[in-house]
């Protein structure tokens, strides 16, 4: 079993696997011999920047008055701005003036300050900056532990972790091998376990979903045409005249089923690369970098791209390839006979990544721009410059370029906007743009991009995007979004805020876990399963219940839990996992996941349940609501109707929800648990029975592990006994008797996915003991409960 | 247990329901009239020179015309000036009775979600609730599906769940009918049902006991706030059924909505917001319509999105007075910000900070425009108090949002002290 080039464990981890059993963070200074310790980094983010994100920001930032100074702060919404902050006051602080340094003397006017006295030589602010210099001159090397943001916080044991870790990402409960090995080889083990699961086709279907999510290419999966919008290369409708005999190797019934296998190739292209990145366990700065692209044998024909497949009408494998070298033009528009190479960038030059964010000629790619900015460098530019802006009093001709209203966001979106100059407005490659000089220059930070490097400013860009250290971080935000379904938080700017400080103490906490997660993917060479396993790890993920918490621990922790409402699609492959059919339509189609040979196609109830379209509908719900809770109201029950059932009909040994128990030495069938006999008296053997099924079916759906005594157990128990006598009350009514055959939708003749029918001794139809509906309407209950419905 | 036992048994217990942080949000601000907010998000920035702040294309003193009809073609409506394109006489001219057209305001922003952000909310600020989500949580939060949204700007930064219902399908009645395996519309009783309804209500009682138990042992916040989300969402669920037999009233009296042309979409919307309305269930919603963001052959592009928009909320109106609740409606009709006053070089009109706002009800006094906008579409100063053009103040968002909260009766509810809107002065609309 492979394991993952981690690097130093998180601090928490240890402290909570010293606590088996109870797994509650406490806090804990630098080691177990020296006194707590506060490092300089925890120094500078929980007390220097309070004072400097309020005294000294105002003026020195990008496009403040001291911009030009080597003092520039970075605000908030820019990942790492505290890195950032953390060089610069560093640097500026080493200097000294008769043995005082500057951050010291400038801001008390000790030397001349252009920004006059902020603060005395006795104020508080003086003393937090005093305290940073002589942490500074010390050379500290305490490295304050990452638990003890956490404290008080409970984790989920390792086990717990691998269930829910396996759901999300395997789409898949562990084997009992795999749970056997956590629960004796801990951390380490459930490491290499989640490293195996990371190699399973579900994982690589979650990435290509987090990204969609970001990307939303998959508007054009389904009845959009991505072949005609984004393919001017070559042939593109070549499916439209294929032979018989050709449509038959491809596997499609006509050329519709081609054209959309065509399409769908066409519109997954930036996903697949994605995708290959991660399944080929390169780097993953190659999606910015890459000089490919991805291909199916149909797309490749589309495209007019040489590659080589296994199978070459086979619409599924997908092949690395370069799309045709473009023929220069003169000025006039003629082709001057001058092949020019594409110039690819990952999914930066994407065909279908720039026709679904196309520009406009006064957008110029800006949008292009700031979405880079958003999605690999996990920077939101306009946050950036939250301040109002007026422009009936800008008198500038060129404010975006000379307002300071306007360069605070444009002298950082015009200049990455310019490197995409050579793909126009709807995405098409011109080798020889003509960009606009009154812009600011193509170029990323404080370098330009050469003239001669017009058209190839992508595969430029890339290449710098992928080396700035906010990449990893862009990625470690993406992905700790898609497994808590939480935006990370951005710091508090209010310091006048009752609550600044915990809010503050929240924001820090997480950054700090996220940074470091951040820097391990950096130290295993951008290999994302270290993301994943990281995160996996951290209480963002595991944190279950805490100690009782006053009013500031509350604002402190309320980041922390899991309490993620599962999406549509995970939901899906819960119940799959669970139940071990899907919760689909009588034509087999999924109720909550797109169809899988026509994934354009959303599942009926998708949308109702906060799932996304990628066009009009581009944000996941992450709060139920009276239709969303519906939905789930409607799964259980119906799920409940066929699954126990179902599951009955199963050979003893293959039996995920009603394994045969034990009893008196013999093995029962919890089919035959009638609680009470028909005078009403109990029957004791079978109450066990009872009850171990509902140990059993706690641990199964819910991942929970009960004594037969305990109060939940108790309380599903009553719920099996009263539904039971009900129905045995009702069968004999003599008006309206509840009948002995189950629902029709609920009873059981054939294998679910191969349609063969069961022998007739198999078939599980009718219910003449009630004692299936019973279990059906535990199923029910359980299927419903927060449990089930959240990780 | 109902609703209001769950939210008397969670106080006893010391659990919040729905609110996150935020003491006190329970119902406590009072009732206001009008009883149902509806906000109309035209997304993308609309141009109000095409709509209530007409120009005309005669050159102004910089050179350029701001609008390609001519000044003969500026009609009014009582107070109100617009051109006479698209269908803006048949909707000003139905509407001005209760129609405040608030121009000339001061946007703040050109970029679209800052914009349509600040024209929702109020606030620049990212995580801002939009106004639909501040009103739900604060007068209604525990209604089922208190804010229902259709796109637009509906951030509600966790203080209630917005609720998409999309068309009014088959989807919806299984969903209305969650134990029924399909729903025989000839003979309902006889619809067949996937488990005994005395087993559900078991079921369900055996659900909130768990649930109860799970939020009492909890303390971390964001784990005990997603538990009373899931309660309050799945306590109003049997509540759907109403919306059924509200839609299917209204829709026998308005008929075919293709006489709506391209506002088919929103009165859709409208439609099921209204009956969801009338079912009891909701406070606010967001309706929600594209095709704005004109970068290019604006003149075409820009009037068939007003088109959509007016026909739209004409249909809105039709459908409240069927459904008899028109005058317990207040509707808010913004966009991100305006478009520039002259056109780019492919005919079209880039973003510009400067924009309007219309308000109608019968709740608040109409006939009216408040704000103004010079030839070449920048705002005006105003005098605040008499809301006179002429004095320093500068009307923004700010100020109408102000005004909103305080005439809904929600300006000092604690949640919304949390979002404080910080322009200078306020102004009076009543």
């Amino acid at each position: 079993m492979s394991h993952l080039p981690l690097g130093t464990r998180p601090s928490f981890m240890f402290a909570a696997a010293a606590l088996v059993g109870a797994a509650v963070l406490g806090a804990s200074g630098c080691s177990e011999d020296a006194p707590p310790c506060e490092s300089t980094y925890d120094y500078f983010a929980t007390k220097v920047w309070p004072v400097i994100g309020t005294k000294c920001i105002s003026c020195h930032n990008a496009q403040g008055i001291a911009k030009d100074t080597s003092y520039v702060l970075k605000g908030p919404a820019e990942a790492g701005f505290l890195d950032h902050n953390l060089a610069v006051f560093s640097d500026l602080a080493s200097f000294e003036k008769h043995g005082v340094s500057q951050v010291l003397l400038k801001p008390t006017m000790q030397i001349p300050h252009e920004g006059q006295q902020i603060f005395a030589q006795d104020s508080e602010e003086y003393r937090v900056l005093e305290g940073f210099v002589d942490k500074l001159k010390s050379g500290e090397t305490c490295s304050t532990a990452e638990a003890a943001h956490y404290t008080g916080v409970e984790l989920l044991d390792d086990a717990a972790t691998l269930r829910k870790a396996s759901l999300l990402l395997a789409a898949r409960l562990p084997t009992a091998d795999e749970t056997a090995k956590v629960k004796a080889g801990g951390p380490a083990a459930l490491e290499g376990v989640l490293a195996t699961m990371m190699t399973e086709e579900p994982f690589f279907e979650f990435i290509k979903r987090t990204y969609n999510d970001l990307f939303l290419t998959d508007f054009y999966l389904g009845n959009v045409n991505a072949v005609t919008d984004a393919l001017p290369y070559a042939d593109a409708g070549w499916y439209q005249k294929v032979s018989k005999d050709d449509l038959a190797k491809y596997g499609a019934a006509n050329a519709q089923e081609l054209a959309a296998f065509t399409n769908a190739a066409v519109a997954r292209e930036p996903l697949a690369l994605i995708e290959h990145v991660v399944r080929e366990g390169r780097p993953f700065t190659d999606i910015l970098t890459a000089d490919y692209m991805m291909v199916t044998p149909l797309s490749a024909r589309s495209f007019g791209v040489e590659a080589t497949f296994k199978n070459p009408y086979d619409p599924r494998e997908w092949a690395e390839g370069r799309l045709p070298d473009v023929e220069r033009t003169d000025a006039q528009g003629k082709p001057t006979g001058e092949a020019v190479p594409y110039p690819h960038a990952g999914v930066l030059s994407s065909p279908v990544m720039l026709v679904r964010h196309p520009s406009t000629p006064t957008n110029r790619n800006r949008a292009r721009a700031r979405k880079a900015y958003l999605w690999f460098l996990g920077t939101n530019i306009l946050l950036t410059a939250e301040q109002p802006i007026d422009q009936t009093v800008v008198d500038s001709n060129n404010p975006t370029r000379d307002s300071a209203t306007c360069t605070v966001c444009h002298a950082n979106v015009d200049p990455v906007a310019g490197c995409f100059q050579a793909f126009n407005d709807s995405g098409k490659f011109v080798p020889d743009p003509r960009w606009y000089t009154e812009m600011w220059p193509a170029g990323f930070g404080d370098e330009k991009l050469p003239l001669e490097k017009s058209a190839t400013g992508l595969p430029w860009l890339g290449r710098r995007l992928s080396q700035d250290p906010r990449f990893a971080l862009s990625v470690v935000f993406t992905m700790y979004k898609a497994l808590t379904g939480r935006e990370p938080l951005i710091a508090p700017s209010d310091t006048t805020d009752p609550d600044y400080q915990a809010k503050f103490a929240a924001f820090y906490a997480q950054a700090d876990t996220l940074r470091r997660i951040g820097e391990a993917f950096v130290a295993s060479q951008y290999d994302l399963r270290v993301v994943f396993a990281r995160l996996v790890e951290s209480p963002y993920f595991r944190a279950t219940n805490s100690v009782k918490l006053d009013d500031s621990a509350r604002v402190r922790l309320g980041e922390v839990g899991r309490a993620q409402l599962l999406p549509p699609e995970q939901l899906h492959d819960k119940i799959q996992a669970v139940l071990g059919i899907p919760w689909a339509d009588g034509n087999r189609n999924p109720y909550l996941r797109s169809q899988f040979r026509t994934p354009g196609n959303l599942g009926g109830f998708q949308l109702f349940y906060g799932g996304i379209d990628s066009n009009s509908v581009t944000n996941r719900s992450t709060s139920p609501n009276g239709v969303l809770a519906s939905v789930a109201e409607r799964m259980t029950i119906q799920m409940a109707c066929r699954s126990v059932p179902y599951d009955f009909a199963r050979g003893p040994d293959s039996r995920l929800l009603f394994p045969l128990v034990e009893l008196d030495g013999k093995e029962i069938d919890p089919m035959t648990f009638e609680p009470e006999t028909e005078a009403g008296l109990p029957i004791e053997l079978a109450q066990l029975g009872i009850r171990k099924s509902l140990v059993h079916l706690h641990e199964r759906i819910l991942g929970e592990s009960h004594a037969v005594d305990d109060p939940d157990i108790e309380r599903a128990f009553t719920l099996f006994v009263e539904a039971w006598r009900q129905g045995k009350d009702g069968m004999k009514a003599t008006e309206k008797p509840v009948p002995a055959d189950l629902p029709y939708d609920c009873r059981v003749t054939a294998d679910y996915f191969s349609g063969a029918a069961y022998p007739e001794e198999r078939r599980v139809t009718k219910d003449e003991t009630y004692v299936i509906r019973a279990w059906m309407a535990v199923v029910t209950y359980l299927l419903g409960d927060y449990r089930f419905l959240y990780e | 247990m109902d609703r209001r036992d769950f939210v008397k048994l969670c106080s006893l217990a010391g659990l919040g329901v729905v609110s996150l942080g935020a003491p006190g949000t329970i119902g406590s601000a009072r009732a206001a009239a009008p009883k149902f907010w509806v906000f109309v998000n035209a997304n993308g920035g609309w141009d109000p020179t095409m709509l209530c702040d007409p120009k005309g294309n005669e050159k102004n003193a910089q050179g350029f015309n701001v609008n390609n009809y001519a000044p003969d073609a500026i009609l009014t409506a009582g107070a109100i000036s617009f051109p006479d394109i698209g269908n803006n006489k048949a909707f000003f001219e139905r509407f001005k009775d209760i129609c405040t057209v608030l121009n000339g305001i001061d946007c703040e922003t050109n970029g679209h979600d800052s914009g349509i952000r600040n024209a929702m909310s109020g606030r620049l600020n990212i995580n801002t609730p939009a106004l639909p989500a501040l009103l739900a949580a604060a007068l209604n939060p525990a209604l089922p599906m208190s804010f229902i949204t259709n796109g637009g700007y509906d951030e509600t930064d966790g203080n209630i769940a917005s609720t998409r219902l999309g068309g009014a399908d088959g989807a919806l009645k299984l969903l209305i009918h969650p134990n029924l395996i399909y729903v025989d519309d000839n003979n309902f009783d006889a619809s067949p049902r996937y488990l005994d309804e005395s087993s559900l209500d078991l079921v369900k009682k055996a659900r909130e006991d768990r649930l109860m138990a799970l939020q009492t042992a909890q303390q971390l916040p964001r784990q005990r706030h997603a538990m009373s989300m899931l309660y309050t969402a799945r306590i109003g669920m049997s509540d759907m059924k109403k919306i059924q037999e509200e839609l299917d009233v209204i829709r026998t009296q308005v008929g075919d909505f293709s006489k709506y042309g391209s506002g088919q979409n929103l009165a859709r919307q409208a439609h099921v917001a209204l009956a969801a309305y009338k079912a009891g269930l909701t406070q606010s919603v967001n309706l929600s319509v594209g095709g704005f963001d004109t970068h290019s052959q604006h003149d075409t592009n820009q009037q068939n999105a007003l088109d959509a928009l007016r026909s739209g909320v004409m249909a809105l109106f039709d459908i409240a007075e069927a459904a008899g609740c028109a005058d317990e409606m207040f509707v808010v009709v913004g966009s991100d910000f305006g478009r520039t006053p002259k056109y780019n070089e492919g005919n079209g009109k880039d973003h510009w900070s400067v924009g309007s706002m219309l308000l109608l009800s019968p709740h608040i006094k109409g006939n009216r425009v408040i704000g103004a906008t010079d030839e070449a579409f920048a705002y005006e100063k105003l005098d605040l108090d008499s809301l006179e053009v002429g004095g320093s103040g500068v009307l923004k968002n700010g100020h109408v949002h102000k005004w909103l909260r305080g005439f809904a009766g929600i300006a000092d509810h604690p949640l919304v002290r949390r979002y404080p809107i910080s322009v200078k002065g306020e102004i009076d609309l009543a």
